[in-house]
């Protein structure tokens, strides 16, 4: 007759996921968090060229006389540039999450019900180690299972899509804020170093090659 | 090297993200304010534009052209208002009602010295203002009525009344039109 062998009894088992568990979780958060940043670096460069595409046609008319006349024509389109990007983007936020709260308030008994069906029903099984609580079984709640069973499918879907639209309209504007720093910061870098060079992409072209290296220059 | 600094970089852009999240997060009443401010301006007929006191209108199609440094400079009488004082002794102001005293004062002078208070000098010989203005002929004009014009003097310089140019049109006759 066959007998299982068990080499560790339950709770064992459980730390010992949860440690593989929060190992990963870490790695993958930090490559997340790094791709994330990268790809932010990169779009805060573009939003800054994204001033040299506004002021090009007025550079070229020849109208701007000094750094400050340049520094108005640029704070003045950058702040229409935000205005236009969150002109439908805020209303639409307020009115998504005064929506989510109104639903939310109205269907779900209480938040515990409503962070169940936010979360998908994620309810893992904590360990303590060391006084800290970790997952250490990741699973989906039998109440959660219960409730969609029981007809609450609608909320299960309702409620974690209006938070992902909240949550992706909130990132806009965060990235449009952004934006506008970063044309504030390009505005600030061409007073200080020139601004008729913008036209024609003249400034990118100086900016790679003052990226260049000396060697690669001298061939 | 480069992509092992970049990663560094970026590593500690990570340890920072979530200060950086926070400050764009304490940010979002500015973009609540210029939002209002948007619509507020939206909701009185002037929509937020692009456009500048330093851009020219485009027209469809076209590329925009230059006002400021290429066009010919706008007529004496764009500048001048209903409200304009023209001559700082008298207080004068200028419209179809104006009436200068030939006899005191010389509608040259007074003319002129609109240009030295702090307008715009035109590059190009001005054009005639289109308002009536009528002259009291000093009785030395009234002597020689077929006096010639004045002799058109360089173009106006910065510096005082008597540097200016004089206007075509200027001391011709009696009860004249400069036009």
């Amino acid at each position: 007759m066959y007998r299982p062998v068990i080499l560790a009894d339950i709770d064992d088992l459980y730390r010992n996921q949860a440690i593989v568990i929060l190992a990963v979780g870490l790695v993958l958060a930090v490559l997340v968090l790094l791709i994330i940043v990268h790809l932010d670096r990169k779009a805060f460069k573009r939003q800054m060229k994204g001033l040299d595409t506004l002021m090009e046609g007025t550079v070229k008319n020849g109208l701007l006389h000094s750094e400050k006349d340049f520094a108005a024509a640029a704070n003045h389109k950058s702040q229409v540039a935000l205005f236009r990007a969150i002109r439908l983007t805020l209303p639409l936020a307020v009115i998504v999450i005064v929506l989510a709260a109104i639903l939310g308030a109205s269907l779900t008994a209480n938040l515990g019900e409503w962070w169940m069906f936010a979360k998908f029903g994620f309810s893992p099984t904590m360990v303590d180690i060391g006084g800290l609580r970790l997952w250490g079984e990741l699973k989906i709640g039998q109440d959660y299972l219960d409730a969609i069973a029981a007809g609450q499918l609608y909320l299960a879907i309702l409620i974690p899509t209006l938070n992902l639209v909240g949550l992706a309209l909130v990132l806009q504007l965060l990235y449009s804020l952004q934006g506008y720093l970063a044309r504030r910061l390009e505005i600030s870098r061409l007073v200080k170093s020139g601004w008729s060079g913008i036209v024609g992409g003249e400034a990118e072209k100086k900016d790679s090659e003052a990226d260049k290296k000396p060697e690669d220059t001298k061939e | 090297m480069k992509p092992v600094k970049s990663l560094l970089y970026d590593l500690v852009l990570v340890l920072l993200s979530p200060l950086y999240l926070a400050g764009l997060i304490l940010g979002l009443p500015y973009l609540v304010w210029r939002w209002t401010a948007g619509i507020a301006q939206t909701a009185r007929g002037h929509a937020p534009s692009y456009e500048t006191e330093f851009d020219a209108p485009r027209e469809y199609g076209k590329n925009p052209t230059p006002q400021r440094i290429d066009d010919p400079a706008p007529s004496l009488q764009a500048y001048i208002r209903n409200d304009t004082q023209i001559n700082s002794t008298y207080n004068t102001t200028i419209d179809n009602s104006t009436h200068i005293d030939n006899s005191t004062d010389s509608h040259a002078q007074t003319i002129n010295n609109y240009y030295f208070a702090g307008q715009p000098v035109p590059t190009q010989e001005p054009k005639a203002i289109d308002a009536t203005v009528t002259f009291t002929p000093d009785e030395a004009t009234l002597s020689h009525p077929q006096s010639p014009a004045l002799p058109p003097e360089p173009a106006p310089q910065i510096g005082g009344p008597e540097q200016a140019p004089a206007l075509p049109g200027q001391v011709e006759g009696h009860d004249q039109e400069v036009r």
